[in-house]
């Protein structure tokens, strides 16, 4: 049997989508997402940002990304959502932010890693049931349920930073 | 593995998740995408002659616009008669009556006039409807037609559902398709489902009657097309072999009861009739130059000709140490990814039904989820919001769940062709 790395259900080998959670079946041994020591993926190290304020990001703001370390910003322009994530080759649904630039697949990035998307005005984050989990501010996520993003927040995909900033 | 066999009248591209099975102490899965489409452009050949009668509800639920748009779509679908072509209209609630005789060739104008005199009253029993409907098709079916029957209604029978079931089994073998049309919420989609599957035909949701009258012209039309009918896959499993799951995904996408008797409908001209089988192989423990996962028996009446075809086929695979994963076509894996949301809606409607509220919206939450990834954010929306009213209230809403079902089936047919 394999084991679907969202919703661990236990599956035939040769199953494309999981039947319990519709995720595209990972069965390409040659790049598993990498499963990071328990040190390396950030635990609470901050206290978790207030969801309501002046700071939270909606569609009326001009939002990026930035990953950690870089210089580029990549706006959030025109869609109602994004997957973040790694692209691969022969993946049916791809990120339309590949991290693959980054570094993804040693810092424990999934292929579809997490959601940014409206939810009414506000801008929020979703955990697409990685294996190394999304966290915010330090927080960990639930998978699947949606928490808003203000300026400067820091979303981790496994040890891999990004931040959510406002385009001045 | 794609292979085509161009042999005539059809072609046929076989689709596999796997070139080589593999050598496993625990099961596993192969999918199938078969295709099946004519030789080539067949338009010039005349359509053969369409014996069709509307079974139309007017129990007392219809009232109303509902009615006027039945009737003035009843209609439209006259203008559009070929001289050769048959068409019966037959009325029911508590009982029967042949309103319009299927050889009577009336004008517009007269059907129009014929039609005012529907009154509504009683309660839906559709076993009457079905009946003289059915008794008007085989008046009709003389040979080489293509014979159709299309029940609408907005409501529930009840009591007489497995005689209705076994009228369809008695339909099927006369080679007469059904369509079941449902308006509104009140209706029971799992009956009319299995009805209508039973002959290879589909049902159909309609929320707002407005969209009727386009819905009848486009199957008026696509029954015009009909190529092929009567097409029918027998799958023969080997040992240890479990044909899991059916599924027609074009056209009209619609799941495939009737374990590995397959009753698959018409394939239009110009058109493929595409269907995704999932099996699951038990244990292989040694390699193998080739392992028999199935035999398929294919039977079709070819509409133009008049002619009952066969063929078999047999499917096999070898078996391998390491069967490494092959590339999957696009068309399979677009299928398989929406069958599965399919059957996820199902189990989550399933949950709902016994009282497991929580696993219920835990799926549907992971269906919206899914659903939003693919850029379907609407039919998310409503999947959001059934999840919220399980949650909420531990039911569905009539509407919504209809709503998903008939929604996340749809969205096979936005990877379908149309007739040409």
């Amino acid at each position: 049997m394999i084991t679907c790395q969202r919703c661990k259900a236990s599956l035939f080998l040769g199953t494309l989508f999981c039947p319990e959670c519709g995720l595209m079946v990972d069965e390409d041994a040659a790049s598993p997402t990498v499963s990071l020591p328990v040190d390396e993926v950030e635990e609470i190290t901050t206290k978790p940002r207030q969801t309501q304020g002046p700071a939270m990001l909606t569609r009326q703001d001009a939002i990026a990304v930035r990953v950690m370390g870089s210089t580029v910003a990549i706006p959030l322009r025109g869609q109602q959502d994004y997957i973040l994530g790694r692209a691969e080759p022969t993946q049916a649904i791809l990120p339309d932010i590949d991290l693959n630039r980054y570094g993804a697949h040693e810092k424990g990035v999934s292929r579809l890693h997490c959601h940014l998307r409206y939810e009414g005005d506000s801008l929020m984050v979703v955990d697409l049931g990685s294996a190394n989990g999304t966290f915010l501010n330090g927080t960990r996520l639930t998978p699947e349920r949606p928490m808003p993003l203000s300026e400067n927040d820091t979303i981790s995909l496994g040890s891999l930073k990004v931040q959510v900033f406002r385009k001045v | 593995m794609t292979s085509a066999a161009p042999a005539e009248p059809f072609v046929v591209d076989l689709n596999h998740s796997r070139t080589a099975l593999q050598v496993h102490t625990e099961a596993q899965v192969l999918y199938t995408h078969i295709a099946v489409r004519p030789p080539a452009r067949d338009d010039a050949v005349p359509a053969p002659p369409l014996n069709m009668c509307l079974v139309l509800d007017r129990s007392t639920s219809m009232t109303g616009e509902r009615l006027d748009t039945a009737r003035s779509s009843a209609v439209e679908v006259i203008r559009l008669l070929r001289p050769q072509d048959r068409f019966g209209l037959v009325t029911f609630s508590d009982k029967a009556e042949l309103l319009i005789p299927s050889d009577a060739h009336l004008s517009p104008t007269a059907a129009n006039s014929r039609l005012s005199e529907i009154q509504t009253s009683g309660a839906t029993e559709i076993l009457k409807g079905l009946r003289a409907g059915m008794e008007e098709v085989r008046r009709g079916a003389v040979g080489g037609t293509i014979d159709h029957l299309i029940l609408i209604t907005d409501g529930r029978t009840y009591g007489d559902e497995q005689a209705c079931m076994d009228l369809a089994d008695e339909a099927a073998l006369e080679g007469i398709e059904i369509t079941a049309i449902g308006v509104g919420e009140a209706w029971n989609d799992i009956f009319l489902d299995a009805l209508a599957a039973k002959t290879g035909g589909q049902a159909v949701y309609i929320e707002n009657i407005s969209t009727l009258n386009r819905m009848l012209k486009q199957k008026f039309r696509e029954l015009g097309l009909v190529y092929a009918d009567q097409i029918s896959l027998v799958i023969d499993t080997a040992p240890g072999v479990m044909l899991q799951s059916s599924f027609r995904t074009s056209p009209a996408p619609t799941p495939l009861p009737g374990g590995t008797t397959l009753r698959l409908g018409s394939l239009f001209s110009g058109t493929s009739l595409s269907l995704l089988l999932q099996f699951v192989i038990s244990t292989i423990p040694e390699p193998l130059a080739s392992f028999e996962v199935c035999t398929m028996h294919f039977g079709a009446h070819l509409a133009q000709t008049n002619m009952h075809l066969k063929s078999s086929l047999a499917l096999s695979f070898p078996v391998l140490k390491e069967a490494a994963p092959a590339p999957i076509s696009g068309q399979l894996l677009t299928a398989a990814r929406s069958v599965n949301l399919y059957h996820l809606q199902e189990k989550a409607l399933a949950d709902a039904r016994s009282g497991d509220s929580e696993l219920g919206t835990r799926r549907l939450n992971r269906l919206a989820t899914q659903l939003l990834e693919i850029g379907q954010g609407e039919l998310a929306q409503s999947v959001i919001a059934e999840a919220e009213a399980l949650a909420q209230d531990h039911k569905l809403t009539e509407r919504g769940q209809k709503r998903v079902k008939y929604g996340t089936r749809a969205l096979l047919e936005a990877h379908a062709e149309g007739p040409r």
